[in-house]
């Protein structure tokens, strides 16, 4: 019998035999027997992933894409991973000497697609730029920042050009694969230095170190900290132009501009970025023209002084208009083939039922050009197309003159012949607009948003009064002229509740002589005024806009008249409602009860002459910004999604902001292979489901369109990527690590190229123990894997890598690699830190390719 | 009525015949002829008519054709248009500017009834009408100051009497030439 003391011992000399009969792990692998243990896999790129065909690993074979002529062509959506440097930058490798100063790419874009560019090396500053296929320039990215980015505004085939300043770095450049949600307009201004910005081309503002002294730069001791500075000035410093140590190659870049002022501005771009770099410097950067009012170009806009009276240039710093607002000019129709109105008009309607008074042949019909409104032989005054004009003329084209609103749309209703108009014809004309039932048994595609009544007479018929009564009702802001009466009798329908009554200003901001005033005004606008020119700009103080004459000639005249200025007040209601098209009647009520869209003339607060004051188009676009008693608007978020080649759902919200109530009338797709899929009530996350059996490789575009019951959409732009089956995607050279989890050390390496959208690989003779498995590329050749901007995978995913055991043979070890462009989020609790910890810092993994671990792809 | 020798007349016709030489007897022919006439059928015509024309002021005056060519208050919106070749015209025509003065709104105007100047006792006659617009005629309010210019064959008419359908005289005035 053995005693404890017996087992003691007996157990511990168990144990150390155990322990030394047995292989393990630990610094004594070596010695076990690994022969025949292999592990293998296949590693997966994803079909989008590209190499640039010249990188610095010179391991590997350069195709150059340095050139235009040279440019390589890739697939969209892409990831590309690339690599350039100039002369003497970055690691010795393949292109360390002379430079990898240019990388072209030949892509077919698509409207609405980001181009990102993002930049391994965070000392590094690498640029983007955009050509057609036929080398102009179209817009570039020329920060310094870690990101560059452009958006494509049309379809077409591009080259994209990536250059380094004074650098050499990694970079992901990645197209269709960023929606643009998620990258604000913030991100892409901030300093992105772009050659499309407005900036003087030869000034610079420099801001200097106030901890350095006085350099060779600055004129004297006593200066300010900021100076503008003057390139001309600067490029005779020729001891200052070469401490900024510009490469030939961007040299060259200056010379790309197509045009003068290109160069200049490349010029003085590259010079405030070379400056920025110097110590003793803090920023040097453009000097950015900030215009503070939008000045249309048409020839005769100078003499439109009753647009800068109304503060309207500032206003269309605001907006322009919208193409989605109609304002209805019910009138003497309006001369449809005018030069200067053309695409401005949408169909309209002539409810003159008398064939005489019509001069047209007929009753009432769908043709609303303006026939005429003289009697016999008498002159036509077009005055239909006047206030057409100065609602929306076709502004910016180069001639003619300017609108108020410039992009949104005229119906014309034309009620106003020989001799006038009768009430019964202009009630089925407001009716119409409105898209109420009337007397032409037609309705127009989409009522109008805003109607102008340039007319008036002295008394008020029930059947006018109805009618004014149901647009508005039906959601129609009516305005309308006061008339030139000269006196305080109310003259309808300017004078019925419910209507905005235009009284007519001088070029002095004074009543005009003839027009009609009282208590029923609620606003002034210009008028003109003919016999006067306190303008002061050589020509009567006259409403210029757009006429025609009887023998059909597209002509402008001045004209003046409280006719003259109510379609200024329909023009800026047209503006406010292109910020936010669910303002009803009461709101343009509230509004200028709180004077929130005039300026106070005359007496103070409301008076007889002016109503609440004259229109300020600035104000009121500011007013509408989103300020007191905002109706609940429609929202939908996100307005643009993209599906990447795998993902087959997204989630869509749909909601209303607070306020009034809202509800949604309709929400759908534009295309059947993608549908939505509803919450329980109206507003909450819907689901946009994707069938892809339809679907050609490439990209597909949709739309969802959500419709409130207030007339408010909202429409959401989606992409689709489909992928090819064939995976032919390639990251280049490729490197597989067995890293020992103990040691750190790189115990084994294998490297392979690419097939098939493949990198397999198999390991021989892996000693047992335990490895984290990660892959990756080396495209700067600094004989690192894994850092930023090159490919990378690990065993199972990079987010979460886990150790492998291994104590035999292990196949099927699959992972997945991919280009890191920084958007990766690797696990802390990973248990293998080591290498989890090295490639989110950038660092990488070693590549140790003298070690006798290494081997390579038989080929 | 002619009441010349006709023997005499032939005798110089054959010695201008010898000479080659009808002008003369043609002359005393054609202006015997004119002196004969009682009434005229001399042609006015609405050579522009505008609704607005400077002046703020109904009128009736002569003007020349270098004040009608300037005076549109509309133009055109890209090269100026062509003037029309109104050399020699003054020559055969007189303008005559009629101006309604301004109104409040559209609907005025002016347009000739007859194309014929009706001339007796040297004075001719042009008739007229006045447009308005109707009591309850709901209009564009717009200023306008409408105008006719007429074109008037020259004649032998000292005097201008401008009518309206109504046939009530507007305007008596004197023409150029007198």
């Amino acid at each position: 019998m053995l005693y404890p003391t017996q087992y003691k011992t007996l157990v511990y000399f168990f144990s150390a035999a155990l322990l030394f009969g047995c292989g393990g792990g630990g610094s004594s692998s070596s010695e076990t027997t690994t022969n025949g243990t292999h592990l293998s896999g296949a590693i997966t790129i994803p079909s989008f992933s590209v190499i640039d065909s010249d990188i610095n690993n010179s391991q590997t074979a350069s195709v150059s894409n340095s050139t235009i002529s040279s440019a390589q062509e890739i697939s969209n959506p892409v990831s590309l991973g690339g690599y350039v440097n100039s002369p003497g930058k970055g690691a010795s490798g393949n292109s360390f000497v002379n430079g990898d100063v240019n990388d072209y790419y030949k892509v077919a874009l698509k409207a609405n697609q980001i181009i990102s560019l993002n930049i391994a090396d965070s000392n590094a500053d690498l640029d983007l730029y955009l050509y057609t296929s036929a080398g102009a320039f179209v817009s570039s990215s020329l920060g310094a920042n870690k990101n560059e980015t452009i958006t494509v505004t049309t379809d077409g085939d591009y080259l994209i050009n990536v250059v380094p300043i004074n650098s050499a770095s990694s970079y992901v450049l990645s197209i269709g694969l960023v929606q643009s949600a998620s990258v604000g307009a913030e991100t892409q201004l901030k300093n992105s230095f772009s050659l499309t910005a407005e900036f003087a081309e030869n000034e610079l503002i420099v801001k200097k170190k106030t901890a350095q002294k006085t350099s060779n730069l600055f004129s004297s001791t006593q200066q300010p900290v900021i100076e503008l500075m003057d390139m001309n000035t600067l490029q005779q410093q020729q001891s200052m132009m070469s401490s900024l140590k510009m490469d030939t190659h961007i040299m060259d870049k200056m010379e790309q501009g197509t045009s003068e002022l290109q160069k200049k501005k490349l010029k003085t771009l590259y010079t405030a970025k070379a400056l920025s770099n110097r110590a003793d410097i803090e920023y040097a950067h453009p000097n950015y023209i900030r215009k503070t009012s939008l000045i249309p170009n048409d020839t005769f806009y100078p003499s439109q002084w009753h647009y800068q009276m109304i503060n309207l240039p500032s206003a269309w710093d605001i907006t322009t208009g919208s193409a989605d607002i109609i304002v209805a000019v019910i009138d003497t129709g309006v001369f449809l083939n005018h030069e200067d109105l053309a695409g401005q008009l949408i169909a309209g309607y002539d409810f003159i039922s008398n064939a005489a008074r019509a001069k047209d042949g007929d009753g009432i019909d769908p043709n609303p050009n303006d026939e005429g409104d003289g009697s016999s032989t008498v002159a036509s005054s077009f005055h239909g197309t006047h206030v057409a004009g100065t609602i929306s003329a076709l502004t910016n084209n180069n001639k003619g003159v300017a609108g108020v609103s410039w992009k949104s749309k005229i119906m014309p209703i034309r009620v106003l012949g020989a001799g006038g108009g009768t009430d019964f014809d202009i009630a089925q004309g407001i009716l119409y607009a409105a898209g109420l039932a009337n007397n032409s048994n037609t309705l127009p595609a989409k009522k109008a948003d805003i109607i102008n009544l340039s007319l008036s007479g002295s008394a008020l018929s029930q059947t006018l009064l109805n009618a004014i009564n149901a647009a508005r009702d039906a959601g129609v802001i009516i305005v309308a002229a006061a008339g030139n009466a000269g006196n305080s009798a109310p003259q309808y329908p300017a004078a019925i509740a419910g209507v905005i009554s235009v009284s007519a200003l001088d070029a002095a901001r004074s009543l005009a002589p003839y027009s009609s005033y009282g208590s029923t005004i609620s606003i002034a606008a210009p008028g003109g005024n003919i016999r006067a020119d306190l303008a002061g700009d050589g020509k009567p103080d006259g409403v210029l806009s757009t006429v025609a004459n009887d023998s059909g000639q597209s002509l402008l005249s001045f004209y003046q008249g409280t006719s003259m200025a109510a379609p200024h007040v329909a023009g800026v209601f047209a503006l406010m409602k292109s910020i936010n098209n669910s303002l009803t009647p009461s709101n343009i009520d509230s509004l200028l009860q709180s004077n929130q869209l005039t300026v106070d003339i005359g007496a103070s607060g409301k008076d007889n002459l002016y109503g609440y004051g004259m229109i300020d188009a600035r104000k009121a676009a500011e007013a509408v910004s989103g300020v007191i008693n905002t109706p609940a608007q429609l929202n939908v978020y996100p307005l643009s999604l993209g599906f990447n080649v795998n993902q087959n759902s997204h989630t869509l919200i749909v909601d209303k902001t607070s306020g009034q109530t809202l509800n949604l009338t309709s929400i759908t797709s534009s295309k059947p292979w993608l549908t939505i899929t509803h919450p329980a009530s109206q507003f909450g996350s819907y689901t946009l489901n994707i069938n892809r059996s339809s679907l050609s490789t490439g990209i597909h575009t949709a739309n969802v369109t959500a419709v409130s019951d207030t007339g408010g959409t909202k429409t959401v732009n989606i992409v689709v990527q489909v992928g090819s089956d064939l995976n032919n995607g390639d990251v280049g050279r490729t490197y597989v690590l067995l890293i020992d989890t103990q040691t750190n050390a790189t115990a084994k390496s294998f490297q392979a190229d690419s097939s098939s959208g493949q990198v397999t690989f198999d390991i021989s003779d892996v000693p047992h123990g335990t490895y984290t498995l990660v892959a990756g590329t080396d495209m700067d050749n600094d004989l690192f894997i894994c850092d930023d901007g090159e490919a990378c995978g690990g065993y199972p995913t990079l987010n979460q890598l886990e150790n492998i055991v291994v104590d035999g043979t292990k196949n099927n070890l699959d992972f997945v690699i991919a280009f890191l462009d920084g958007a990766l989020n690797i696990s802390s609790d990973s248990t293998s830190a080591f290498v989890s910890n090295n490639i989110s810092q950038g660092t990488g993994i070693k590549l140790d390719t003298s070690s006798s671990g290494f081997q390579r792809q038989e080929n | 009525m002619l009441k010349k020798n006709s023997a005499p007349f032939k005798m110089r016709a054959k010695q201008l015949s010898q000479t080659n030489c009808f002008l003369i007897p043609m002359c005393f022919f054609s202006v015997a002829l004119l002196a004969s006439c009682t009434t005229n059928a001399l042609g006015v015509s609405d050579y522009k008519n505008q609704n607005q024309c400077i002046g703020e002021r109904p009128m009736a005056s002569f003007v020349g054709i270098q004040e009608i060519e300037n005076s549109a208050l509309s133009f055109s919106l890209s090269e100026k248009a062509k003037p029309e070749n109104t050399d020699d015209i003054e020559e055969k025509f007189w303008f005559l500017k009629i101006a309604m003065g301004t109104k409040p709104s559209a609907g005025y105007g002016l347009s000739l009834t007859s194309k014929q100047l009706l001339i007796t006792d040297q004075t001719a006659l042009i008739k007229l009408k006045w447009h308005q617009p109707g009591p309850d005629s709901m209009l564009a309010q717009v200023i306008t100051s409408p105008c006719i210019y007429l074109k008037l064959q020259k004649g032998k008419y000292n005097n201008i009497k401008v009518i309206d359908d109504n046939d009530q005289q507007r305007y008596k005035i004197k023409t150029p030439i007198s």
